[in-house]
């Protein structure tokens, strides 16, 4: 496998480049980069420019309005956007539902239901999750019985992503509750207006509203939103989670928080000169830059193989879990960089409009919040130990 | 541990049990504590203290950490501590203490009859529900306990990670002779800012104790794929780990409380302090994995505990800070000395008992 870039690719990333540059809001952009709060509103306007531009749906086959690239375009997109400060696309809608509504859903459905992913109309939200059921997602309980027409659905989900903001949630219920716990599960599109749904912040350690507990209250759905066969819902589920764990690795936004870290770590005066000459971090710089490389290596290799017709399986994995601690890795840098200025936590800094003072360096009013955010990197889309797990299963056999 | 010992942690123990379940009531926390007379702990009984060992009263601390108090114990026990020993009032409402960035000492000067102070007081914790702030700064060779009133301060108050008060204080301000106070040598700005970073070691062995506890109690109850995910040997290893941090912790912090009275204070504390820092990134980052979702939420208690230990941390100098003092003391010992550094710091240290 040959992992350079081609001419053809290296002036693709030109064209990338040249319309992030030209078409990506300056104000969007700075707030990625500035590690602000990101509103509803701006991630609808980016999608919006996205998808003008056709951009959006990457992982859609071309006649539904994707597309069409090859995992190398893909992967060079994606590393191009996160250099670029572009916002992370929500992808429960485009990148999540909508590949398993193209495979499994009906003609209507798809007809409804993909123009309006495209044009960002509805705000999608995942429904996973349960209390009761994370890694082990199969057990879940959440209960969806047929009446006439319609299902009604009784439970809880949690954890779920910017469900504050949602129209519509893709979710597993269970519909036959004597069936071996993987063979009584459905996948319902279920209206988020819809009586009976009642959406519950679940604030997280930095502060921040981004996920939320959903309850379903005699919910009553259209048949008509069920995707696939009744009591096949989680052939659906495991296929939207190949979806969810591509671009896992996160290298461009890896690399993008690397040169930051850089940038800082040079104006950053420690012990009396720069702290990017410290030994001691630049040990720790240097070993995160080692251990990037080698991801973006695998990474490449594994978007290669996919190129030639292979389809990534347990290497996803590896490179969920090489990922997701080298982003965290990042951020317990930036704690280190920022020293004591980690330290005061000002939740209003992190919203555009500040206006305030910040105790130290700009920079370092949003690192704490980050550091614990990441936490989440480790546990969801599957936690690391279960993609450890699929390793030994998988690839080791044992 | 003798009677009167365990008998004093009992008490306290009991006492933090009960205010855990208001976590954010400060000023109530406050009046308990004080009523059980633990902030004169540290104070001789000339003075109208109680005179405990020194092991003893930062046992209390430990505790309080352990418990997540909501008030500001060790501070109020050192500040009330050096207000005996420069011969003050102890104070009536709450003391509490201030530290200069060690690379930036406060200045003090004699200005006619009275005093002159100039600098900053980053990060001042608890000032607005403070009677007293002291700090220590140097004039002429001696050493003096500065006690400022907090209303006369100019203040920029916040929080830390865990919402607890920190003030960044800028003084720029004439004082009364009274409230500047003569102390003894050994007790300078210095001796402070280790004592402070000392309490921190107290409060994290004892925070992480909790949260060894929490994390292994979850991982018993929680069950996924049928059984409880402690049962996974992935999950063992990782409380594997973090208990040894846990305990790494506990022991960095004894032998920093046994150097209390100990000229080898500043190796050991600096030691202990920067090992106690590593040890609750490590043990909070297992931590968080092993709870999954739910640690990261603010209704879950572990969040209390982690926004507190990652404060801790770096509050009296962090990691970076303690090792590259730790590093300055290797370095004046000499290519010979490093043998001899490590092993005189493993002697006994009986400063504690005194």
């Amino acid at each position: 496998m040959d992992i350079n870039f081609t001419a053809e690719e290296a002036a693709f990333r030109d064209e990338v480049r040249a319309f992030l540059k030209d078409k990506l809001p300056a104000d969007i952009s700075r707030k990625v980069k500035e590690h602000k709060r990101l509103g509803k509103e701006d991630t609808v306007r980016w999608q919006k420019i996205l998808n003008e531009q056709g951009w959006l749906a990457l992982h859609w086959p071309k006649e539904y309005g994707g597309t069409g690239w090859s995992p190398i375009q893909k992967h060079i997109f994606e590393e191009e956007c996160a250099e670029a400060g572009a916002p992370t696309v929500l992808p429960f809608g485009v990148n999540m539902v909508a590949p398993v509504i193209i495979k499994f859903g009906t003609q209507e459905q798809k007809d409804y239901y993909l123009p309006r992913i495209l044009k960002s109309e509805d705000w999608w939200c995942q429904g996973y999750s349960e209390p009761g059921a994370g890694s082990d997602l199969a057990s879940l309980k959440t209960r969806a019985v047929r009446e006439g027409d319609h299902y009604v659905v009784n439970g809880q989900k949690t954890w779920t992503t910017l469900g504050q903001h949602a129209d519509m949630i893709f979710c597993l219920v269970r519909t036959d509750p004597e069936a071996k716990k993987q063979e009584g599960i459905s996948f319902l599109l279920i209206d988020m207006n819809t009586p009976g749904i009642t959406v519950r912040p679940l604030i997280t350690l930095d502060g921040e509203h981004e996920v939320n507990e959903v309850f379903f209250d005699d919910v009553k759905v259209p048949v008509e939103n069920l995707v696939g066969e009744e009591n096949k819902g989680w052939t659906c589920a495991k296929y939207l989670l190949t979806f969810e764990r591509t671009g896992i690795a996160g290298v461009g936004q890896s690399k993008a928080a690397l040169a930051h870290l850089k940038q800082v770590a040079a104006q950053q005066i420690s012990n009396g000169r720069p702290l990017i000459e410290d030994p001691h971090f630049r040990r720790r710089l240097a070993d995160v830059e080692m251990e990037l490389m080698s991801l973006e290596m695998t990474n490449l290799r594994t978007v290669a193989a996919a190129e030639a017709g292979g389809v990534p399986g347990a290497e996803s994995s590896f490179l969920k879990i090489m990922g997701t601690e080298l982003r965290q890795e990042i951020t317990h840098l930036f704690r280190t960089a920022a020293g004591p200025y980690a330290l005061p936590f000002l939740n209003e800094a992190l919203h555009d409009d500040f206006d305030g003072n910040y105790v130290g360096p700009e920079f370092a009013a949003s690192v704490s919040a980050r550091y614990f955010n990441f936490r989440k990197l480790s546990i969801f889309g599957g936690s690391n130990e279960i993609q450890k797990n699929i390793i030994s299963k998988m690839i080791l056999g044992l | 541990m003798d009677d009167s010992r365990s008998l004093l942690l009992d008490t306290a123990g009991r006492l933090f049990a009960e205010l855990r379940e208001t976590p954010d009531d400060a000023d109530a926390a406050w009046q308990r504590v004080a009523e059980l007379g633990l902030p004169l702990a540290l104070v001789d009984e000339a003075h109208g203290g109680f005179d405990l060992p020194v092991a003893d009263a930062l046992a209390v601390v430990r505790l309080a950490g352990q418990y997540a108090l909501a008030a500001p114990l060790g501070e109020a026990l050192l500040a009330n501590r050096l207000l005996a020993e420069a011969g003050a009032d102890i104070a009536e409402g709450r003391p509490t203490l201030a530290v200069a960035d060690p690379h930036s000492p406060l200045t003090l000067n004699r200005e006619g009859d009275r005093w002159r102070v100039h600098g900053r007081l980053p990060a001042a914790p608890w000032v607005e529900h403070a009677e007293v702030v002291v700090t220590i700064a140097r004039h002429d060779r001696q050493n003096r306990l500065l006690l400022l009133d907090p209303d006369s301060l100019a203040a920029t108050p916040g929080t830390n990670l865990a919402d607890q008060p920190r003030t960044d204080l800028t003084l720029d301000l004439d004082l009364d002779n009274h409230r500047v106070r003569e102390l003894p040598e050994t007790l300078g700005a210095e001796w402070l800012f280790e004592s402070g970073a000392l309490l921190r070691c107290q409060e994290i062995a004892g925070a992480l104790a909790t949260v060894l506890d929490m994390t292994v109690q979850y991982a018993s109850g929680r069950v996924q794929f049928g059984k409880p995910i402690a049962r996974q040997q992935a999950i063992q290893q990782q409380l594997a780990v973090l208990a040894t941090q846990a305990a790494i912790a506990a022991g960095a912090a004894d032998m920093a409380v046994d150097a209390f009275h100990d000229p080898r204070r500043h190796a050991l504390i600096a030691a202990a302090k920067a090992r106690c820092g590593e040890a609750a990134g490590q043990a909070l980052a297992i931590a968080h994995q092993v709870h999954g979702a739910i640690g990261i939420t603010r209704e879950y208690r572990l969040n209390l505990y982690s926004r507190r230990l990652w404060s801790w941390r770096d509050e009296f100098g962090s990691e970076r800070y303690w090792q590259a003092r730790l590093g300055e003391q290797v370095l004046a010992r000499g290519a010979d000395g490093l043998w001899p550094f490590i092993t005189e710091l493993g002697g006994s240290t009986e400063g504690a008992r005194q």
